[in-house]
Protein backbone atom coordinates (compact mmCIF):
# COMPACT_ATOMS: atom_id res chain seq x y z
CA UNK A 1 0.00 0.00 0.00
CA UNK A 2 1.29 3.39 -0.97
CA UNK A 3 2.05 5.64 1.98
CA UNK A 4 -0.01 8.50 0.57
CA UNK A 5 -3.08 6.25 0.38
CA UNK A 6 -3.32 5.82 4.10
CA UNK A 7 -2.04 9.18 5.30
CA UNK A 8 -5.54 10.40 6.20
CA UNK A 9 -6.23 7.25 8.23
CA UNK A 10 -2.82 7.57 9.90
CA UNK A 11 -3.58 11.16 10.79
CA UNK A 12 -6.91 10.09 12.25
CA UNK A 13 -5.23 7.41 14.38
CA UNK A 14 -2.61 9.89 15.62
CA UNK A 15 -5.42 12.25 16.55
CA UNK A 16 -7.28 9.49 18.37
CA UNK A 17 -4.28 8.66 20.57
CA UNK A 18 -3.20 12.31 20.84
CA UNK A 19 0.25 11.79 19.41
CA UNK A 20 2.05 13.47 16.48
CA UNK A 21 1.52 11.58 13.20
CA UNK A 22 5.27 11.20 12.69
CA UNK A 23 5.45 9.03 15.81
CA UNK A 24 3.27 6.45 14.02
CA UNK A 25 5.63 6.03 11.06
CA UNK A 26 5.90 2.29 11.61
CA UNK A 27 2.15 1.98 11.21
CA UNK A 28 2.30 3.42 7.71
CA UNK A 29 2.71 -0.09 6.27
CA UNK A 30 -0.85 -0.88 7.39
CA UNK A 31 -3.74 -0.49 5.01
CA UNK A 32 -6.34 2.25 5.17
CA UNK A 33 -8.93 -0.22 6.50
CA UNK A 34 -6.63 -1.51 9.20
CA UNK A 35 -5.78 1.99 10.41
CA UNK A 36 -9.43 3.00 10.39
CA UNK A 37 -10.29 -0.14 12.36
CA UNK A 38 -7.62 0.76 14.94
CA UNK A 39 -8.97 4.32 15.26
CA UNK A 40 -12.49 2.94 15.70
CA UNK A 41 -11.26 0.60 18.43
CA UNK A 42 -9.56 3.47 20.26
CA UNK A 43 -12.74 5.54 20.07
CA UNK A 44 -14.95 2.68 21.22
CA UNK A 45 -12.53 1.89 24.06
CA UNK A 46 -12.80 5.48 25.31
CA UNK A 47 -16.56 5.52 24.80
CA UNK A 48 -17.01 2.21 26.63
CA UNK A 49 -15.02 3.42 29.61
CA UNK A 50 -16.84 6.73 29.69
CA UNK A 51 -20.23 5.06 29.67
CA UNK A 52 -19.27 2.54 32.34
CA UNK A 53 -18.03 5.27 34.64
CA UNK A 54 -20.99 7.50 33.93
CA UNK A 55 -23.31 4.64 34.77
CA UNK A 56 -21.40 3.96 37.98
CA UNK A 57 -21.49 7.55 39.04
CA UNK A 58 -25.21 7.72 38.35
CA UNK A 59 -26.21 4.45 39.99
CA UNK A 60 -23.84 3.95 42.87
CA UNK A 61 -22.70 7.30 44.16
CA UNK A 62 -24.80 8.84 46.96
CA UNK A 63 -27.06 11.53 45.50
CA UNK A 64 -25.21 14.55 46.89
CA UNK A 65 -21.82 13.32 45.71
CA UNK A 66 -23.40 12.30 42.41
CA UNK A 67 -24.68 15.80 41.69
CA UNK A 68 -21.31 17.29 42.51
CA UNK A 69 -19.36 14.65 40.56
CA UNK A 70 -21.46 15.07 37.46
CA UNK A 71 -21.08 18.81 37.76
CA UNK A 72 -17.29 18.41 37.94
CA UNK A 73 -17.42 16.09 34.97
CA UNK A 74 -19.42 18.58 32.92
CA UNK A 75 -16.90 21.24 33.85
CA UNK A 76 -14.12 18.89 32.72
CA UNK A 77 -15.77 18.39 29.33
CA UNK B 1 15.85 -4.95 16.38
CA UNK B 2 12.52 -6.50 15.48
CA UNK B 3 11.55 -9.41 17.64
CA UNK B 4 8.68 -11.82 17.16
CA UNK B 5 8.48 -12.50 20.89
CA UNK B 6 8.48 -8.86 21.95
CA UNK B 7 5.77 -8.15 19.36
CA UNK B 8 3.73 -11.06 20.65
CA UNK B 9 3.98 -9.78 24.24
CA UNK B 10 2.85 -6.33 23.14
CA UNK B 11 -0.11 -7.73 21.18
CA UNK B 12 -1.28 -9.69 24.24
CA UNK B 13 -1.26 -6.47 26.28
CA UNK B 14 -2.96 -4.48 23.52
CA UNK B 15 -5.73 -7.04 23.08
CA UNK B 16 -6.44 -7.01 26.80
CA UNK B 17 -6.44 -3.22 26.89
CA UNK B 18 -8.64 -2.73 23.83
CA UNK B 19 -10.84 -5.66 24.80
CA UNK B 20 -10.56 -7.35 21.40
CA UNK B 21 -9.56 -10.97 20.65
CA UNK B 22 -5.82 -11.44 20.06
CA UNK B 23 -6.53 -12.98 16.66
CA UNK B 24 -8.02 -9.68 15.44
CA UNK B 25 -4.69 -7.94 16.03
CA UNK B 26 -2.69 -10.34 13.85
CA UNK B 27 -2.29 -7.63 11.18
CA UNK B 28 -0.10 -5.71 13.66
CA UNK B 29 2.56 -8.45 13.71
CA UNK B 30 4.51 -6.56 11.06
CA UNK B 31 4.79 -3.46 13.25
CA UNK B 32 7.98 -3.36 15.39
CA UNK B 33 7.48 -4.13 19.08
CA UNK B 34 8.81 -0.72 20.12
CA UNK B 35 6.17 1.06 18.05
CA UNK B 36 3.42 -1.17 19.45
CA UNK B 37 4.66 -0.33 22.93
CA UNK B 38 4.54 3.38 22.07
CA UNK B 39 0.97 2.94 20.82
CA UNK B 40 -0.03 1.01 23.96
CA UNK B 41 1.50 3.60 26.30
CA UNK B 42 -0.37 6.32 24.41
CA UNK B 43 -3.58 4.37 25.10
CA UNK B 44 -2.65 4.06 28.80
CA UNK B 45 -2.16 7.80 28.96
CA UNK B 46 -5.40 8.43 27.10
CA UNK B 47 -7.15 6.10 29.52
CA UNK B 48 -5.89 7.98 32.58
CA UNK B 49 -5.97 11.49 31.17
CA UNK B 50 -9.63 11.22 30.13
CA UNK B 51 -11.68 13.23 32.61
CA UNK B 52 -8.71 13.58 34.89
CA UNK B 53 -10.15 16.67 36.53
CA UNK B 54 -13.27 14.77 37.56
CA UNK B 55 -11.14 12.09 39.25
CA UNK B 56 -9.04 14.76 40.93
CA UNK B 57 -12.21 16.33 42.20
CA UNK B 58 -13.47 13.01 43.58
CA UNK B 59 -9.99 12.46 45.04
CA UNK B 60 -10.37 15.74 46.92
CA UNK B 61 -13.41 14.32 48.73
CA UNK B 62 -11.38 11.28 49.71
CA UNK B 63 -9.06 13.52 51.76
CA UNK B 64 -12.01 14.78 53.79
CA UNK B 65 -13.15 11.38 55.00
CA UNK B 66 -11.44 8.85 57.29
CA UNK B 67 -9.63 6.02 55.46
CA UNK B 68 -11.98 3.30 56.69
CA UNK B 69 -15.05 5.25 55.46
CA UNK B 70 -13.46 5.70 52.05
CA UNK B 71 -12.60 1.98 51.96
CA UNK B 72 -16.19 1.13 52.82
CA UNK B 73 -17.53 3.45 50.09
CA UNK B 74 -15.10 2.02 47.58
CA UNK B 75 -16.06 -1.58 48.39
CA UNK B 76 -19.78 -0.98 48.16
CA UNK B 77 -20.19 1.73 45.54
CA UNK B 78 -17.25 2.03 43.23
CA UNK B 79 -15.82 -0.51 40.77
CA UNK B 80 -12.11 -1.45 40.96
CA UNK B 81 -11.52 0.26 37.59
CA UNK B 82 -12.94 3.58 38.77
CA UNK B 83 -11.18 3.19 42.12
CA UNK B 84 -7.87 2.83 40.25
CA UNK B 85 -8.51 6.04 38.34
CA UNK B 86 -9.43 8.06 41.42
CA UNK B 87 -6.53 6.55 43.39
CA UNK B 88 -4.06 7.82 40.82
CA UNK B 89 -4.89 11.37 41.87
CA UNK B 90 -4.15 10.65 45.56
CA UNK B 91 -0.85 10.74 47.39
CA UNK B 92 0.88 7.37 47.91
CA UNK B 93 0.56 7.80 51.66
CA UNK B 94 -3.23 8.29 51.45
CA UNK B 95 -3.61 5.39 49.03
CA UNK B 96 -1.69 3.06 51.36
CA UNK B 97 -3.90 4.05 54.31
CA UNK B 98 -7.08 3.22 52.35
CA UNK B 99 -5.54 0.06 50.85
CA UNK B 100 -4.95 -1.16 54.41
CA UNK B 101 -8.75 -1.46 54.81
CA UNK B 102 -9.37 -3.22 51.50
CA UNK B 103 -9.29 -7.01 50.93
CA UNK B 104 -6.62 -8.53 48.67
CA UNK B 105 -9.27 -9.73 46.24
CA UNK B 106 -10.47 -6.16 45.61
CA UNK B 107 -6.90 -4.80 45.52
CA UNK B 108 -5.95 -7.36 42.86
CA UNK B 109 -8.76 -6.03 40.66
CA UNK B 110 -7.64 -2.45 41.30
CA UNK B 111 -4.06 -3.43 40.42
CA UNK B 112 -5.21 -4.69 37.01
CA UNK B 113 -6.54 -1.21 36.19
CA UNK B 114 -3.94 0.83 38.05
CA UNK B 115 -1.48 3.16 36.34
CA UNK B 116 1.92 1.61 37.16
CA UNK B 117 3.52 5.06 36.98
CA UNK B 118 1.59 6.04 40.13
CA UNK B 119 2.31 2.75 41.87
CA UNK B 120 6.05 3.01 42.54
CA UNK B 121 5.73 4.83 45.87
CA UNK B 122 2.54 3.04 46.92
CA UNK B 123 4.26 -0.33 46.64
CA UNK B 124 6.95 0.83 49.05
CA UNK B 125 4.28 1.71 51.60
CA UNK B 126 2.17 -1.45 51.38
CA UNK B 127 2.90 -4.20 53.92
CA UNK B 128 4.63 -7.30 52.56
CA UNK B 129 1.74 -9.57 53.60
CA UNK B 130 -0.70 -7.51 51.51
CA UNK B 131 1.57 -7.51 48.45
CA UNK B 132 1.95 -11.29 48.77
CA UNK B 133 -1.81 -11.65 49.15
CA UNK B 134 -2.48 -9.57 46.02
CA UNK B 135 0.15 -11.52 44.09
CA UNK B 136 -1.49 -14.80 45.13
CA UNK B 137 -4.88 -13.63 43.82
CA UNK B 138 -3.36 -12.41 40.54
CA UNK B 139 -1.56 -15.73 40.15
CA UNK B 140 -4.77 -17.65 40.87
CA UNK B 141 -6.51 -15.59 38.16
CA UNK B 142 -3.52 -16.12 35.83
CA UNK B 143 -3.27 -12.36 35.37
CA UNK B 144 0.37 -12.52 34.29
CA UNK B 145 0.17 -9.20 32.45
CA UNK B 146 -0.64 -7.29 35.66
CA UNK B 147 2.00 -9.21 37.62
CA UNK B 148 4.61 -8.47 34.98
CA UNK B 149 3.65 -4.80 35.07
CA UNK B 150 4.27 -4.51 38.81
CA UNK B 151 7.08 -6.96 39.43
CA UNK B 152 9.58 -4.51 37.99
CA UNK B 153 8.63 -2.02 40.72
CA UNK B 154 9.13 -4.40 43.64
CA UNK B 155 12.33 -4.64 45.63
CA UNK B 156 14.47 -7.79 45.49
CA UNK B 157 13.38 -9.15 48.84
CA UNK B 158 9.69 -9.02 47.90
CA UNK B 159 10.35 -10.51 44.46
CA UNK B 160 12.19 -13.41 46.10
CA UNK B 161 9.33 -14.03 48.49
CA UNK B 162 6.71 -13.90 45.74
CA UNK B 163 8.83 -16.23 43.58
CA UNK B 164 9.15 -18.63 46.51
CA UNK B 165 5.36 -18.70 46.79
CA UNK B 166 5.01 -19.58 43.08
CA UNK B 167 5.36 -23.33 42.81
CA UNK B 168 5.22 -23.71 39.04
CA UNK B 169 8.19 -22.57 36.95
CA UNK B 170 5.84 -22.12 34.01
CA UNK B 171 4.08 -19.37 35.99
CA UNK B 172 7.43 -17.66 36.59
CA UNK B 173 8.11 -17.72 32.84
CA UNK B 174 4.66 -16.35 32.03
CA UNK B 175 5.24 -13.44 34.42
CA UNK B 176 8.78 -12.84 33.12
CA UNK B 177 7.34 -12.63 29.58
CA UNK B 178 5.31 -9.55 30.58
CA UNK B 179 7.84 -7.78 32.81
CA UNK B 180 8.21 -4.06 32.17
CA UNK B 181 10.66 -2.54 31.60
CA UNK B 182 12.43 -5.42 29.81
CA UNK B 183 15.80 -4.22 31.16
CA UNK B 184 14.68 -5.43 34.60
CA UNK B 185 14.40 -9.04 33.44
CA UNK B 186 18.13 -9.61 33.68
CA UNK B 187 18.31 -8.44 37.28
CA UNK B 188 15.20 -10.36 38.33
CA UNK B 189 16.56 -13.60 36.89
CA UNK B 190 19.79 -13.00 38.82
CA UNK B 191 17.98 -12.87 42.15
CA UNK B 192 16.10 -16.14 41.60
CA UNK B 193 17.62 -19.34 43.02
CA UNK B 194 19.65 -21.22 40.33
CA UNK B 195 17.62 -24.41 40.87
CA UNK B 196 14.46 -22.56 39.79
CA UNK B 197 16.21 -21.47 36.59
CA UNK B 198 17.32 -25.08 35.98
CA UNK B 199 13.77 -26.30 36.37
CA UNK B 200 12.48 -23.51 34.09
CA UNK B 201 14.94 -24.61 31.39
CA UNK B 202 13.67 -28.19 31.58
CA UNK B 203 10.16 -27.02 30.70
CA UNK B 204 11.27 -27.06 27.09
CA UNK B 205 11.38 -30.89 27.30
CA UNK B 206 7.81 -31.13 28.56
CA UNK B 207 5.32 -31.31 25.67
CA UNK B 208 2.50 -30.67 28.14
CA UNK B 209 3.92 -27.16 28.66
CA UNK B 210 4.28 -26.43 24.95
CA UNK B 211 2.54 -23.04 25.22
CA UNK B 212 5.22 -21.84 27.65
CA UNK B 213 8.22 -22.70 25.43
CA UNK B 214 8.24 -19.35 23.59
CA UNK B 215 8.24 -17.60 26.96
CA UNK B 216 11.41 -19.45 27.93
CA UNK B 217 13.03 -18.38 24.66
CA UNK B 218 11.82 -14.83 25.31
CA UNK B 219 13.48 -14.93 28.69
CA UNK B 220 16.73 -16.06 27.11
CA UNK B 221 16.61 -13.32 24.51
CA UNK B 222 15.95 -10.58 27.07
CA UNK B 223 18.75 -11.21 29.52
CA UNK B 224 22.25 -9.77 29.44
CA UNK B 225 25.35 -11.20 27.82
CA UNK B 226 26.72 -12.91 30.94
CA UNK B 227 23.43 -14.47 31.93
CA UNK B 228 22.80 -15.66 28.38
CA UNK B 229 26.13 -17.40 28.52
CA UNK B 230 25.40 -18.92 31.93
CA UNK B 231 21.93 -20.14 30.92
CA UNK B 232 23.19 -21.41 27.57
CA UNK B 233 25.93 -23.40 29.25
CA UNK B 234 23.40 -24.70 31.74
CA UNK B 235 21.07 -25.75 28.91
CA UNK B 236 23.88 -27.68 27.21
CA UNK B 237 24.71 -29.39 30.50
CA UNK B 238 21.16 -30.78 30.57
CA UNK B 239 21.94 -32.78 27.43
CA UNK B 240 21.36 -32.56 23.69
CA UNK B 241 17.68 -33.37 24.08
CA UNK B 242 17.16 -29.96 25.77
CA UNK B 243 18.99 -28.05 23.03
CA UNK B 244 17.13 -30.00 20.35
CA UNK B 245 13.84 -29.16 22.06
CA UNK B 246 14.82 -25.47 22.05
CA UNK B 247 15.67 -25.72 18.33
CA UNK B 248 12.31 -27.36 17.69
CA UNK B 249 10.46 -24.64 19.62
CA UNK B 250 12.33 -21.88 17.77
CA UNK B 251 11.54 -23.58 14.47
CA UNK B 252 7.86 -24.20 15.15
CA UNK B 253 7.21 -20.65 16.35
CA UNK B 254 9.62 -19.03 13.89
CA UNK B 255 11.72 -17.42 16.62
CA UNK B 256 15.16 -17.59 15.03
CA UNK B 257 15.47 -13.82 14.92
CA UNK B 258 15.29 -13.93 18.73
CA UNK B 259 17.51 -16.97 19.13
CA UNK B 260 20.45 -16.14 16.83
CA UNK B 261 21.73 -13.31 19.08
CA UNK B 262 21.40 -15.66 22.05
CA UNK B 263 23.61 -18.31 20.44
CA UNK B 264 26.36 -15.77 19.73
CA UNK B 265 26.58 -15.02 23.47
CA UNK B 266 27.30 -18.62 24.44
CA UNK B 267 30.79 -19.67 25.46
CA UNK B 268 32.97 -20.80 22.51
CA UNK B 269 32.76 -24.54 23.30
CA UNK B 270 29.01 -24.40 23.72
CA UNK B 271 28.64 -22.39 20.50
CA UNK B 272 30.69 -25.00 18.65
CA UNK B 273 28.54 -27.76 20.09
CA UNK B 274 25.25 -26.04 19.22
CA UNK B 275 26.40 -24.91 15.75
CA UNK B 276 27.17 -28.50 14.78
CA UNK B 277 24.10 -30.23 16.11
CA UNK B 278 22.42 -32.36 13.41
CA UNK B 279 19.05 -30.83 14.37
CA UNK B 280 20.31 -27.43 13.21
CA UNK B 281 21.46 -28.82 9.85
CA UNK B 282 18.01 -29.95 8.78
CA UNK B 283 17.26 -28.09 5.52
CA UNK B 284 13.96 -26.61 6.72
CA UNK B 285 15.58 -25.39 9.96
CA UNK B 286 18.61 -23.86 8.25
CA UNK B 287 16.43 -22.15 5.65
CA UNK B 288 14.41 -20.45 8.40
CA UNK B 289 17.63 -19.42 10.15
CA UNK B 290 19.03 -17.92 6.96
CA UNK B 291 15.75 -16.12 6.26
CA UNK B 292 15.73 -14.69 9.81
CA UNK B 293 19.34 -13.53 9.42
CA UNK B 294 18.38 -11.87 6.14
CA UNK B 295 15.14 -10.21 7.20
CA UNK B 296 16.46 -8.95 10.55
CA UNK B 297 19.98 -7.96 9.48
CA UNK B 298 21.56 -10.65 11.66
CA UNK B 299 24.31 -11.75 9.28
CA UNK B 300 27.06 -10.60 11.63
CA UNK B 301 25.61 -12.94 14.28
CA UNK B 302 25.16 -15.70 11.75
CA UNK B 303 28.79 -15.45 10.63
CA UNK B 304 29.96 -15.64 14.24
CA UNK B 305 28.08 -18.91 14.60
CA UNK B 306 29.24 -20.15 11.19
CA UNK B 307 32.83 -19.73 12.34
CA UNK B 308 32.26 -22.67 14.69
CA UNK B 309 30.52 -24.83 12.08
CA UNK B 310 32.00 -27.99 10.58
CA UNK B 311 31.82 -28.92 6.89
CA UNK B 312 28.38 -30.52 7.09
CA UNK B 313 26.87 -27.49 8.83
CA UNK B 314 28.45 -25.05 6.35
CA UNK B 315 27.08 -27.19 3.50
CA UNK B 316 23.64 -26.75 5.03
CA UNK B 317 24.12 -22.97 5.26
CA UNK B 318 25.27 -22.79 1.63
CA UNK B 319 22.31 -24.90 0.52
CA UNK B 320 19.90 -22.58 2.35
CA UNK B 321 21.55 -19.43 0.92
CA UNK B 322 21.28 -20.85 -2.59
CA UNK B 323 17.50 -21.05 -2.16
CA UNK B 324 17.10 -17.38 -1.24
CA UNK B 325 16.93 -14.23 -3.38
CA UNK B 326 20.30 -13.15 -4.84
CA UNK B 327 20.37 -9.87 -2.89
CA UNK B 328 21.24 -11.90 0.20
CA UNK B 329 24.83 -12.12 -1.08
CA UNK B 330 25.28 -8.35 -0.78
CA UNK B 331 24.19 -8.44 2.83
CA UNK B 332 26.46 -11.36 3.66
CA UNK B 333 29.39 -9.56 2.03
CA UNK B 334 28.74 -6.42 4.06
CA UNK B 335 28.50 -8.40 7.34
CA UNK B 336 31.73 -10.15 6.38
CA UNK B 337 33.41 -6.80 5.91
CA UNK B 338 32.18 -5.62 9.33
CA UNK B 339 33.37 -8.76 11.11
CA UNK B 340 36.40 -9.53 8.91
CA UNK B 341 35.13 -13.09 8.57
CA UNK B 342 36.49 -13.59 5.05
CA UNK B 343 37.68 -17.15 5.64
CA UNK B 344 34.27 -18.31 6.97
CA UNK B 345 32.25 -16.55 4.28
CA UNK B 346 34.37 -17.69 1.39
CA UNK B 347 34.38 -21.25 2.72
CA UNK B 348 30.56 -21.09 2.51
CA UNK B 349 30.61 -19.33 -0.87
CA UNK B 350 32.71 -22.14 -2.41
CA UNK B 351 29.83 -24.50 -1.60
CA UNK B 352 27.31 -22.37 -3.55
CA UNK B 353 26.29 -23.05 -7.17
CA UNK B 354 28.74 -21.59 -9.72
CA UNK B 355 26.53 -18.69 -10.78
CA UNK B 356 26.22 -17.52 -7.18
CA UNK B 357 29.98 -17.87 -6.70
CA UNK B 358 30.40 -15.56 -9.67
CA UNK B 359 27.94 -13.08 -8.18
CA UNK B 360 29.89 -13.13 -4.91
CA UNK B 361 33.14 -12.59 -6.74
CA UNK B 362 31.71 -9.53 -8.46
CA UNK B 363 30.44 -8.12 -5.16
CA UNK B 364 33.86 -8.66 -3.59
CA UNK B 365 35.52 -6.92 -6.54
CA UNK B 366 33.71 -3.73 -5.51
CA UNK B 367 34.95 -4.11 -1.95
CA UNK B 368 38.59 -4.76 -2.76
CA UNK B 369 38.97 -1.22 -4.20
CA UNK B 370 38.17 0.20 -0.76
CA UNK B 371 40.22 -2.25 1.32
CA UNK B 372 43.84 -2.05 2.38
CA UNK B 373 46.45 -3.94 0.39
CA UNK B 374 47.01 -6.70 2.98
CA UNK B 375 43.29 -7.52 3.20
CA UNK B 376 42.94 -7.47 -0.57
CA UNK B 377 45.84 -9.91 -0.95
CA UNK B 378 44.39 -12.11 1.80
CA UNK B 379 40.97 -12.21 0.08
CA UNK B 380 42.65 -12.90 -3.25
CA UNK B 381 44.54 -15.83 -1.73
CA UNK B 382 41.33 -17.23 -0.24
CA UNK B 383 39.51 -16.85 -3.58
CA UNK B 384 42.26 -18.84 -5.26
CA UNK B 385 42.40 -21.40 -2.44
CA UNK B 386 38.65 -21.99 -2.58
CA UNK B 387 38.52 -21.96 -6.39
CA UNK B 388 36.21 -18.95 -6.66
CA UNK B 389 38.51 -16.88 -8.93
CA UNK B 390 36.92 -15.59 -12.08
CA UNK B 391 39.44 -17.51 -14.24
CA UNK B 392 38.31 -20.74 -12.66
CA UNK B 393 34.66 -19.95 -13.18
CA UNK B 394 34.67 -19.03 -16.83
Amino acid sequence: MDKTDNSAALLELAKAIRRPPISLNDFSTLSDEQLTWLSDQVHSMCQREYQQEQQQLRQKTPWLLRVLALKARKHDE
Amino acid sequence: MMSNLATQAELVKLSSMMDVPLSQLNFLKAVPAESLRFFRLALVELHFEQKRNAYRWLGMWVYMLPSWVVALCVRWWISPALTAKIACSLSAWRMSKIAGHLPDEFMAKVAAAFDPRAARELILLLPLAQILGIATILLRDRDYVTMGRFVGLLNDQIVQQIAAAITEESDLLEIAFHIEPRERVDHLVHILPPERINKALLIVCDPAKRQVWPKLLALMSNIGYDLKRQLGDLAVLQGDHVIEAIIQAAQEDDLWEDMLPVVTCLSPDVQRHVANLPALRRPEVMLRIVLAAESCALWTDMLTIAAYMNNAARDAVAHAISQVDGRILNHIAYATLLRSQWMVTLDIVRRLPRDQQMACYQILNHYTYALDVETTIYIHQLLVEFGIMESDLT
